[in-house]
C-alpha cells in the first residue's frame, strides 16, 4: 500500500476552522444558478392569483365568467374548487395554551377566501393561462363582490372592545394569551424596589424583501398518482409533509425540490396558499403549473416580519443589581395563523429578553392577535432581536436614571463564566460563555476611550455623535432530529445528505469542511444533496440558526458510523484483525505497520466488487439520524456610533464593532458573513425599513419606491471579532450565529441614536429612527 | 404591461408623423417612468414612440455663451460632460445625484422635465437658471413651464428638443434624498447671475416654485446666514410618509442655505 495515495494534499486548507470559499459561488455569479423560476418544464402554464384590494369585507360573489371566456385561459379556480378537490384548510401554526389551558384560537384558513377577505393581498381566486401575459389579462377581469368592513392594522388598536372582528371564533381578535413566570413574586420585586426603569417599544414592521421573489412550478404524474413541486423553501422533508396534509395525499406522493434559494429570512418556510392552488391546477390540466410572484405582490403576499408593541420594565436595588424583569404587550400576526406565528411575541421574548444577566425573576403576559394586515411569520431572530433590544434599551435607561456608568451596570449583572451552567430567570441553562471578557474585548476594539473626542470632533461640524453599547444573548432552536447521510457514489465522489437547506449561508462548504476534516475524503469530491425530499428519511430544514448544530453534528456523527463500518471491512481487506485497525486522516492502518488503506481507495475496492462475507457491511455508505442539539446561546457585544445631523434629522452609522461568542467556527468567513448580514438588517429595521398602513389597511410603504431597505452605502465597514467559548451541548462545540447580528444591531443602534440626542434631554426613540422622527422628536413633538 | 405598437424613428418629423397617426400615442425617452407606468398597467398607449434614435435631440454643447442640452442627454451624460462641468459645475453635480447608475444610464433631461415629477431634481435647475426649453414648435421659458403636478405647458405631442441654460456666476444644488426612491424630499437650486439670484425649490410642493423671499436675502447679502432670518409656511407644501409639511418646510431652508454654501 502507498501511504503517498491515502491522505490528501493541502487537507488542512479544508479543515473546521479555515475559511474556505463558498462552493456555490462561482456557479451563482456566473447567473448558472438553478432558481426555481429557471427552471423549463415543457408545456408548463402559467398561474396569476386574483387579490383582494380591500382590507376587510364580506365575500359577496366571485364573477369569473368573463375571465373564463379570455384567450388562453386554461381555469379559473376559486376556494369552492379547492374544496371539491379534497384540499384541505392551511396549517394553523400556534400551538401554545391560554392561560386557562384552552388552546390558541387559531381561525380557519383555507388556501383562497371563502366569506370574507381580510387583507389587501388576500388570494381570492387564480386564473390559468397558456402564457403569464394572458393570464394576467383574465386575472384582471375577475371580479371580486366585496361589502367592505372596517378594517384594523394597529394591533393595539385590534384589542379594543370595538375593535373590529376579523374571526366568530377569534373572540376579541385574540389568537393566545401567553403567560410565562411568576407574576406574583415580580410584582413584589417591583414594589419593593429601589428604582423601575419603565420603555414602551414599537416594534416596527418590516417587509422581508428576499432578492429572489418566492415562486412554484407544480406537476401531476397520472401514470404513478405522484406530485412534484419545485420551490424555494427552508427545508423540503417538512415543507412536503405540510403540503400533502393540507393536499389529503400521502406525503410519499409528493416530491418535494428546492434548487437555488435567493434568500428567504423565515418568510419562505410555511406552506403558502399558491401551493396548493398549482397542485390542484397540475392535476386538473395534467400538465405543469408555473407562478411567480411579481415585487410589487410580493409586498403584499409573504409574510411579513416584527410588529409589535411592548412594554418592558426592569426593577433594581440601589446599587443597581437587577431584580425582576417584566415584558407586557401585544404581537401582530396578521390576517391569519397559517403564515403568521406567535413564537417571536410569546416563547421567545422569554429566552431572549434576560440575556447574559444575573436577574432572579421574569414574567412575561403577551397577547396575539389577528389584523387586516399581511400575516407576520417568522423573521431572521423571531423574537430574539426583539428581546434583546427590550433590554439593552433597558440597560442604558436604567444606566443613565440611576447616574451609574451603563459599562459598570452591565459588569455588575453579568453572569461569570465560573457560574456555568446557569439558569436563567427564563429557565433556559446557559452551558457556557465569558460575557465579561466579551465586553471587555469589545469596548477595546471599538475605541471605547477615544469616544469623547469622537464626539468633540462632530459636535465641531454640528453634529451630534451618539455610542450604543449591546450586549445580546440569544437561544437558539430548540433540538430536532436531523439527517446526516454519507454516500461513496459511483463517480468517486462523496454525497452528503442532510435536510437543513442553504439559501444563502454557504452549507456546501461548512458541511464539506466537517465531513473532511471527520472522514479525510477530499473536499472537491464531496456533494451537498438537501434539496429533495425523495432522499431524505428526516430533516428539521434551517431555522432558529440551527444549521451547524443539528447537520453539522449529524455529519459527525454520521462519519463515525461511516468508519465504524469501515474497520470492519478494512481489517478484511488488509488482513486483519478488527481490533488492530485504526482509522487517522483519511486512513484505516493496521497498528504498528505500514499496512493502510484510505477510504477513498475503499471505497472503490468495495464499488469495484470486492467480495466480502456475509456478516460484512456491503458499502461504507450511512443514512443516520441525529437526534439533535439542545439549544445554543450565542452571544456578543456590539458597539455602534452614528452621527445625527439636528438639521434634517438624518442618522449615519459611522463606526461598528462587534466580537462575538459563536463557540467553534467551522468556516470564519461564513460566520462574519452572517454577522455582517444580520448586522444590516438590523440597521434596515432601526433607521430605514417603515412598514405604513393607513387606517383602511392599504399599505402604503408598498414599493422601493417607498420602502427603504439598506444599501451597501448605507452600512457602515464592521470590525468583527470572535471571541468562542465552545459549546458544552454538542459535540462540534458550535453555536448558531444567522440570527446574532440583528440582535444585537437593533439595541446597539438605537442605544447610540438615543445617546446623540440625550444632550437634547431625549430619553428614548422607537424605530425605524427616519430623518422624519428624529426631527420630530428634537422639535420636541 | 398591454401590448402596443413600438416604433422608433431617426427623425424628429418621422417621430410627429408617427405620433399624427397613432389613436393613443406614446413618446418615450428613457422610459424609467413611463416604463414601470406601463408594467403597473396604469396606462394603455397604442403604440410607443421612442426617441432614442433621433440624433438631432442629443448632444450637449456651448452655444452663443449658453449651454444647451439635448432632450435625449442621458443623466449620466450631463454628470461626466465636461461642458457641463466647465459651464454650470452645479447642474452636473445634481444630474449625478439622480437615483441610482442604472436610472442616471437611461433616463434623460427631455424626458424628466416633460414628466414633471413635483420630486424631480431638474426642475429646479430650470427654474434656477432660468433656461429656456426648446420644443418642436417655440421656445418655452422655465417660470412657465412647468404649471402643476405632473403638469407643464407642453401641448398634445409637443416634443421637447433641447433646454438652453445661460451661464451662472454662482450656482448649487442641495438634495435631501428620500431614502428609499432617492428623488428629493426637497432640493434647493441657488443661482447668481449678474445682480440677480433665483431661487428654486424641488420636492417640497405640488410642482417647482421660486422662494422669492430667499432670492431678495441673497441678493441683498449671498451668504448662508442671510436664510437664517427667513421662515418657510407649510401650507401646501407635500406631505407623504417620509416626511410631513411641516418638516419639509424646514427642508427648504436647511437645503437652501447649504446649497449657497456649496455655490461659494
Ligand atoms: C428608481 C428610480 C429613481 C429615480 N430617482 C430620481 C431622482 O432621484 N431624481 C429625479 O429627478 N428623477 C429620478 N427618477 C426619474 C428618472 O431620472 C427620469 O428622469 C424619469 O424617469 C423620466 O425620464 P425618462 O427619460 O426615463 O422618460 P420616460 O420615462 O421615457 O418618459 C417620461 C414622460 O416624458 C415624456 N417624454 C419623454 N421625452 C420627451 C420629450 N423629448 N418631449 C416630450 N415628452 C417627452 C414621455 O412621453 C413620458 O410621458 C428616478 C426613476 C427611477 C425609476
Amino acid at each position: 500500500m502507498d501511504i503517498e495515495t491515502v491522505g490528501h494534499a493541502g487537507a488542512e486548507r479544508f479543515a473546521m476552522g479555515q475559511s474556505v470559499p463558498r462552493t456555490e459561488d462561482p456557479v451563482l455569479l456566473r447567473g448558472e444558478g438553478r432558481y426555481t423560476d429557471d427552471l423549463d418544464l415543457p408545456g408548463a402554464a402559467h398561474a396569476v392569483f386574483v387579490r383582494s384590494r380591500v382590507a376587510h369585507g364580506i365575500l359577496r360573489g366571485i364573477d369569473t365568467d368573463a375571465a373564463r371566456s379570455m384567450p388562453g385561459v386554461l381555469a379559473v379556480l376559486t376556494a369552492a374548487d379547492l374544496a371539491a378537490d379534497g384540499v384541505g384548510l392551511l396549517p394553523k401554526t400556534v400551538s401554545l395554551a391560554n392561560p386557562d389551558g384552552s388552546p390558541a384560537r387559531n381561525p380557519d384558513r383555507a388556501a383562497l377566501a371563502t366569506g370574507r377577505v381580510r387583507w389587501v393581498g388576500d388570494p381570492v381566486a387564480v386564473v390559468i393561462a397558456g402564457t403569464a401575459a394572458e393570464a394576467r389579462d383574465a386575472a384582471e377581469a375577475v371580479t371580486i363582490d366585496v361589502e367592505t368592513l372596517p378594517a384594523v392594522v394597529d394591533p393595539e388598536a385590534a384589542l379594543a372592545p370595538d375593535a373590529p372582528q376579523l374571526y366568530d371564533a377569534v373572540p376579541g381578535n385574540v389568537v393566545v394569551e401567553y403567560r410565562y413566570g411568576d407574576a406574583a413574586g415580580v410584582e413584589a420585586a417591583f414594589a419593593s424596589a429601589h428604582h423601575v426603569t419603565r420603555l414602551r417599544f414599537v416594534n416596527n414592521r418590516v417587509v422581508v424583501a428576499a432578492m429572489e421573489p418566492r415562486a412554484a412550478i407544480a406537476s401531476y404524474n397520472a401514470d404513478d398518482g405522484r406530485f412534484t413541486l419545485r420551490m424555494g423553501s427552508q427545508g423540503v422533508f417538512g415543507m412536503r409533509n405540510s403540503v400533502a396534509k393540507v393536499m389529503g395525499i400521502p406525503p410519499e406522493t409528493l416530491r418535494l425540490l428546492t434548487g437555488n434559494v435567493g434568500g428567504s429570512f423565515g418568510m419562505k418556510s410555511t406552506v403558502y396558499p399558491e401551493y396548493p392552488c398549482l397542485l390542484v391546477a397540475a392535476r386538473r390540466l395534467g400538465r405543469p403549473v408555473r407562478w411567480t410572484d411579481e415585487r410589487t405582490e410580493s409586498f403584499l403576499s409573504d409574510s411579513h416580519g416584527r410588529d409589535a408593541v411592548m412594554t418592558a420594565e426592569l426593577a433594581l436595588d440601589p446599587e443597581g443589581r437587577f431584580l425582576a424583569l417584566r415584558v407586557t404587550g401585544v404581537g401582530n400576526c396578521g390576517a391569519h395563523t397559517a403564515q403568521g406565528v406567535a413564537i417571536p411575541h410569546t416563547s421567545n421574548v422569554v429566552k431572549n429578553t434576560v440575556g447574559v444577566y444575573r436577574t432572579p425573576v421574569m414574567a412575561v403576559h403577551t397577547r396575539v392577535v389577528v389584523t387586516n394586515t399581511v400575516p407576520v411569520g417568522a423573521y431572521r431572530g423571531a423574537g430574539r432581536p426583539e428581546g434583546n433590544y427590550y433590554m439593552e434599551r433597558l440597560v442604558q435607561t436604567a444606566a443613565a436614571e440611576m447616574g451609574i456608568d451603563p459599562v459598570a451596570l452591565r459588569r455588575l449583572n453579568q453572569v461569570r463564566p465560573e457560574e456555568m451552567p446557569w439558569t436563567a430567570a427564563s429557565g433556559q441553562v446557559y452551558d457556557s460563555g465569558d460575557f465579561p471578557a466579551v465586553l471587555s474585548e469589545a469596548l477595546e476594539r471599538s475605541d471605547w476611550d477615544g469616544f469623547a473626542a469622537r464626539k468633540a470632533a462632530s459636535a465641531a461640524r454640528g453634529l451630534l455623535r451618539g455610542c450604543g453599547l449591546a450586549q445580546y444573548l440569544e437561544a437558539t432552536a430548540p433540538p430536532s432530529p436531523e439527517m446526516g447521510g454519507v454516500r461513496f457514489e459511483a463517480d468517486g465522489t462523496v454525497t452528503v445528505v442532510t435536510g437543513t437547506l442553504d439559501y444563502g449561508q454557504g452549507h456546501a462548504a461548512a458541511f464539506g469542511q466537517v465531513l473532511s476534516t471527520r472522514l479525510g475524503v477530499p473536499f472537491e469530491r464531496i456533494r451537498l444533496v438537501q434539496g429533495d425530499s425523495d432522499r431524505l428519511v428526516v430533516g428539521g430544514g434551517t431555522g432558529g440558526s440551527r444549521s451547524a448544530m443539528a447537520s453539522g453534528n449529524a455529519i459527525a456523527e454520521a462519519a463515525a458510523k461511516v468508519i465504524e463500518k469501515g474497520i470492519r471491512i478494512a481489517a478484511f481487506a488488509l488482513e486483519a484483525a478488527e481490533v488492530d485497525v485504526e482509522f487517522d486522516r483519511g486512513a484505516f492502518r493496521v497498528a504498528g505497520t505500514d499496512r493502510a488503506i484510505g477510504i477513498m481507495e475503499l471505497a472503490g475496492r468495495l464499488r469495484d466488487g470486492l467480495d466480502l462475507p456475509d456478516d460484512l457491511p456491503a458499502t461504507l455508505d450511512v443514512d443516520h439520524v441525529f437526534s439533535g442539539a439542545p439549544s445554543t446561546f450565542p452571544n456578543g457585544c456590539h458597539v455602534c456610533e452614528v452621527e445625527v445631523d439636528p438639521d434634517t434629522g438624518a442618522v449615519r452609522v459611522d463606526r461598528y464593532t462587534v466580537v462575538d461568542d459563536f463557540g467553534v467556527l467551522i468556516n470564519p468567513m461564513l460566520v462574519e458573513g452572517q454577522a455582517h448580514g444580520g448586522i444590516v438588517q438590523g440597521i434596515g429595521q432601526a433607521l430605514m425599513e417603515h412598514t405604513v398602513y393607513d387606517a383602511e389597511g392599504q399599505l402604503l410603504a408598498g414599493s422601493f419606491m417607498d420602502y427603504a431597505l439598506p444599501r451597501a452605502a448605507d452600512a457602515p465597514s464592521i470590525a468583527f471579532a470572535s471571541h468562542p467559548s465552545p459549546a458544552r451541548s454538542n459535540p462540534l462545540g458550535v453555536k448558531g450565529c444567522g440570527e446574532a447580528g440583528c440582535s444585537g444591531a437593533l439595541p446597539a443602534v438605537m442605544n447610540a441614536v438615543v445617546d446623540a440626542l440625550a444632550e437634547r434631554g431625549v430619553r428614548h426613540v422607537d424605530m425605524p429612527a427616519t430623518p422624519l422622527r428624529i426631527w420630530r422628536t428634537l422639535a420636541g413633538g | 404591461m398591454y401590448s402596443f405598437d413600438y416604433h422608433k424613428p431617426a427623425s424628429l418629423s418621422d417621430a410627429a408623423a408617427l405620433l399624427g397617426k397613432a389613436e393613443e400615442g406614446k413618446l418615450m425617452a428613457g422610459g424609467q417612468t413611463l416604463i414601470p407606468t406601463l408594467k403597473q398597467r396604469l396606462a394603455r398607449p397604442t403604440d410607443l414612440i421612442d426617441l432614442g434614435a433621433i440624433a438631432e435631440l442629443k448632444g450637449i454643447k456651448e452655444e452663443g455663451g449658453a449651454l444647451v442640452i439635448g432632450a435625449m442627454a442621458r443623466h449620466a451624460d450631463v454628470a461626466a460632460s465636461d461642458v457641463v462641468k466647465r459651464m454650470i459645475p452645479g447642474l452636473a453635480d445634481l444630474a449625478d445625484n439622480i437615483g441610482d447608475a442604472q436610472v442616471r444610464n437611461r433616463g434623460t433631461i427631455g424626458g424628466s422635465i416633460a414628466n414633471s415629477d413635483p420630486a424631480a431634481d431638474y426642475p429646479s435647475a430650470i427654474v434656477a437658471l432660468n433656461a429656456t426649453v426648446h420644443t418642436v414648435k417655440r421656445t418655452i421659458a422655465a417660470d412657465a413651464f412647468f404649471t402643476g403636478m405632473f403638469e407643464t405647458a407642453l401641448e398634445e405631442g409637443e416634443i421637447i428638443t433641447a433646454i438652453r441654460f445661460p451661464r451662472a456666476e454662482k450656482a448649487a444644488y442641495a438634495k435631501f434624498r428620500n431614502p428609499a426612491s432617492r428623488y428629493a424630499v426637497v432640493g434647493a437650486f441657488v443661482a447668481r447671475t449678474g445682480g440677480s439670484v433665483r431661487v428654486a425649490i424641488t420636492g417640497a410642493a405640488p410642482s417647482v416654485f421660486r422662494w422669492t423671499e430667499a432670492e431678495a436675502a441673497l441678493s441683498a447679502n449671498w451668504s448662508a446666514a442671510a436664510i437664517d432670518g427667513l421662515s418657510v409656511k407649510a401650507d401646501g407644501l407635500n406631505a407623504d410618509i417620509h416626511a410631513s409639511a411641516d418638516y419639509r418646510a424646514n427642508l427648504v431652508k436647511v437645503m437652501t442655505k447649504r446649497a449657497v454654501l456649496a455655490a461659494g
